[in-house]
């Protein structure tokens, strides 16, 4: 065998065995998993409990200011967090008295351990958006709110990320308030508001938000909402005047 | 062929085309009689019961209410038993496999509770002619496998006056996290009838889940 033959053989086969080896890695990694389709920004729905708001007089008498305005800015994304109290001691409860027949006798299921390293959890609490309102009218004042004022408003509802770990997307989510779309610069709004810890909140949820259309009558945020229903279509000065009529202290106009 | 079996044919058909349009309408409509949650939102069911793992050792003020509201739920002739378990420390955790009750005291915003269910995605960190090392996260969504879900209640809203109320706020959301939506209606408006779910906003007319609740609960699972 010639010294030339050698080793036009063992490039051969070298050459081969890369082909191989690439080819190898090429198909194995194949198939891998897309998770950024996922992991895109989707909406989804926060299940809110709460006892809806019948008529104006009560969003009025709960409210602390009435204004116009118009939304500026969208804030950061906060958490209500739990209040944080040590933990009832547990007492495995009962059966219910009033259990069906057939679940008399039932054992339970064996339950998990809480300790798992390996699932990523989203953030604790319930997301929180504070919103800069520019306010354009005062209609009802027991706030010190005046026209012209940026105030803080927080709605329920914000973007949430959660990083899923090196190399991989990062997992986002729109949770929006059920009923309760979140603000968006630029609506102009009239607005219920209560005072908070820090800015106010919306009286009543979507109960005591309402959008101005071209018009300039109100539309309810909310179209199942009573008392949104019962001043759906209304104009500021009719709603202005029937503020009045409650006999609140207010400034009025503007 | 004659002319009249041409007809006999064309009114075979015409008859065909009648109960197949009525399917149509009709089939949908039947499946999704008690229907009114998300397509593929439920807990992974196998048949027998379904047990939920909750804890209520973070429910403050609603303590009572949460074991009350759960024992409502474990009552109704359905799958679901709500099982108590320990508590985890009352800091708002996700866990896979459990329901946990938190509290808050919220004295200014108008909601009383709050629900969320979530799922369990998996990622794969390293593939090679499969996924060879992964992890998992649990993601918020309401229309897929639940894995784990989370209730907040608002103690500012709870007083010694209303405890018919805290039990239905806590059954309302419980409700929500076995993956049944809101029914929809307001209030009574003078028509007390108008009520006809858990699902419905909260109310002092009842405070337990109803046919309805209970209809859908054995249609999901």
């Amino acid at each position: 065998m010639n010294k030339q033959h050698f080793f036009g053989r063992r490039a051969y086969a070298a050459s081969a065995g890369a082909l191989v080896v690439a080819a190898t890695v090429f198909l194995g990694l194949q198939g891998a998993p897309d998770e950024s389709a996922w992991a895109a920004n989707r909406d989804v729905e926060m299940h809110m409990g709460r006892v809806p708001v019948q008529n104006l007089d009560e969003l009025n008498s709960t409210s602390d200011a009435v204004v116009v305005g118009r939304v500026v800015a969208t804030g950061a994304v906060h958490f209500i967090l739990p209040s944080g109290e040590q933990p009832h001691a547990f007492q495995p409860s009962a059966a219910p008295k009033d259990l069906p027949k057939d679940k008399v006798g039932a054992g339970k299921t064996p339950e998990i351990s809480r300790l798992q390293p390996n699932i990523i959890t989203p953030p604790a609490g319930m997301p929180v958006t504070d919103f800069t309102i520019e306010v354009s009218q005062v209609m009802r004042n027991g706030a010190g709110v005046a026209k012209g004022n940026r105030i803080t408003v927080s709605q329920p509802g914000g973007v949430v990320q959660i990083p899923l770990g090196e190399g991989a997307p990062t997992l986002t989510r729109t949770m929006l308030a059920e009923h309760d779309a979140l603000m968006v610069p630029g609506q102009e709004q009239v607005l219920f508001l209560q005072k908070a810890t820090s800015g106010f909140v919306v009286t009543g949820g979507p109960d005591g938000r309402f959008k101005l259309d071209a018009k300039r009558t109100l539309q309810p945020v909310d179209e199942g909402s009573p008392v949104g229903q019962a001043h759906k279509g209304e104009t500021i000065d009719g709603l202005q005047s029937k503020l009045n009529s409650k006999g609140v202290a207010g400034t009025g106009g503007d | 062929m004659s002319i009249r079996s041409l007809f006999r044919g064309r009114r075979r058909a015409l008859g065909l085309a009648v109960v197949m349009l009525l399917a149509t309408v009709v089939a949908p409509l039947s499946a999704s009689a008690y229907y009114m949650g998300w397509p593929n939102g439920h807990w992974p069911y196998s048949g027998g019961g379904l047990h939920v793992h909750y804890s209520r050792g973070c429910a403050g003020t609603f303590y009572g209410a949460a074991g009350d509201a759960a024992s409502g739920w474990t009552a109704t002739p359905t799958p679901i038993w709500y099982d108590e378990v320990g508590s985890p420390p009352c800091n708002g955790g996700v866990y896979n496999g459990y329901v946990d009750i938190y509290s808050t005291y919220q004295p200014s915003v108008s909601w009383w509770g709050w629900a969320q269910a979530y799922t369990l995605h998996t990622v794969c960190d390293f593939w090679f002619f499969g996924c060879l090392s992964s992890h998992q996260v649990l993601d918020p969504s309401w229309n897929e496998t639940y894995a784990a879900g989370q209730i907040m209640l608002n103690t500012a809203k709870a007083n010694s006056g209303n405890y018919f109320l805290q039990v239905g706020d806590v059954t309302h959301e419980m409700g929500h996290i076995l993956g049944l939506a809101h029914a929809g209606a307001y209030c009574g408006c003078g028509d007390p009838n108008s009520y006809y779910s858990i699902m419905d906003y909260l109310n002092w007319s009842y405070n337990r889940p109803r046919t309805y609740d209970i209809n859908t609960i054995n249609y999901l699972y």
